[in-house]
């Protein structure tokens, strides 16, 4: 078609891939910017132990939601190809 | 001891963020008050009193562009000092549109550690500091040492 190949429609392309990325940026950045500034502040030694007892499983939730974050994005990227139909018995660990 | 304190308005959805920004803001002896999503944000910034506003950016039920809006056509009650957008998201197009709504400063969450959130904040309450004290029926200023 030619509207697919005009420069309007790669334009729009650009757009919508930009966006989707700015997205994925965004929400990838919340859960490591609570780790970035709890680690700071741990580092600092001036936290109550109430604190740091408040902090540190939130640290730990931020950690499992990065890595679900992560997944999801291959998953929605690749389909499911990698993730789904890799056959483990065939996998070579590096 | 005589001991005033600035108040400081933070809206922000993610409850671990908030929890940390509460930390870190009421160490340096601010008085916090949190809105878990825009619209009650904007419920609480309409009654002003605040000295400063944490706003986020992306958020359920109104965005920080549609808190902004709001204040907008139904400005505060009681005064309000300037509000700072605190996001992760990096679009230069939202960006621009929260600085052409009034707002004072686009802040990256994810570029910031704690003492850098505090002397963002203290640099806006200091420059506002005469300003929002002659206009506000509140007591505010920083606890004496």
């Amino acid at each position: 078609m030619e509207g697919e190949n005009s420069g309007t429609g790669i334009t729009s392309l650009d757009n919508i891939l930009s966006n989707r990325i700015n997205n994925i940026g965004a929400t990838l950045r919340q859960p490591i910017t609570y780790m970035k500034q709890a680690v700071s502040l741990l580092m600092t030694g001036k936290l109550s132990q109430e604190e740091v007892d408040e902090i540190m499983p939130r640290m730990q939730k931020s950690t499992e939601e990065l890595f679900t974050l992560v997944k999801e994005f291959e998953r929605e990227t690749t389909k499911n190809k990698f993730l789904v139909k890799t056959n483990p018995s065939n996998t070579k660990k590096p | 001891m005589t001991s005033t304190t600035f108040h400081i308005l933070l809206v922000e959805d993610d409850e671990s963020l908030r929890h940390m920004y509460n930390i870190i803001l009421k160490k340096e002896g601010f008085a916090v008050d949190f809105a878990n999503d825009g619209m009650q944000g904007l419920g609480k910034a309409r009654e002003g009193g605040y000295d400063l506003v944490l706003l986020d950016l992306m958020m359920p039920n109104l965005d920080g562009i549609g808190f902004l809006k709001g204040l907008k056509e139904e400005g505060p009650k009681k005064p309000l000092g300037p509000i700072i957008i605190l996001s992760n998201a990096g679009y230069d197009t939202v960006a621009k549109e929260a600085i052409s709504l009034g707002v004072t400063k686009f802040l990256m969450k994810a570029d910031l550690l704690p003492q850098d959130l505090v002397r963002e904040v203290n640099s806006y309450l200091d420059a506002n500091k005469s300003e929002v004290k002659a206009k506000s029926p509140w007591k505010r200023g920083r606890p004496t040492e």
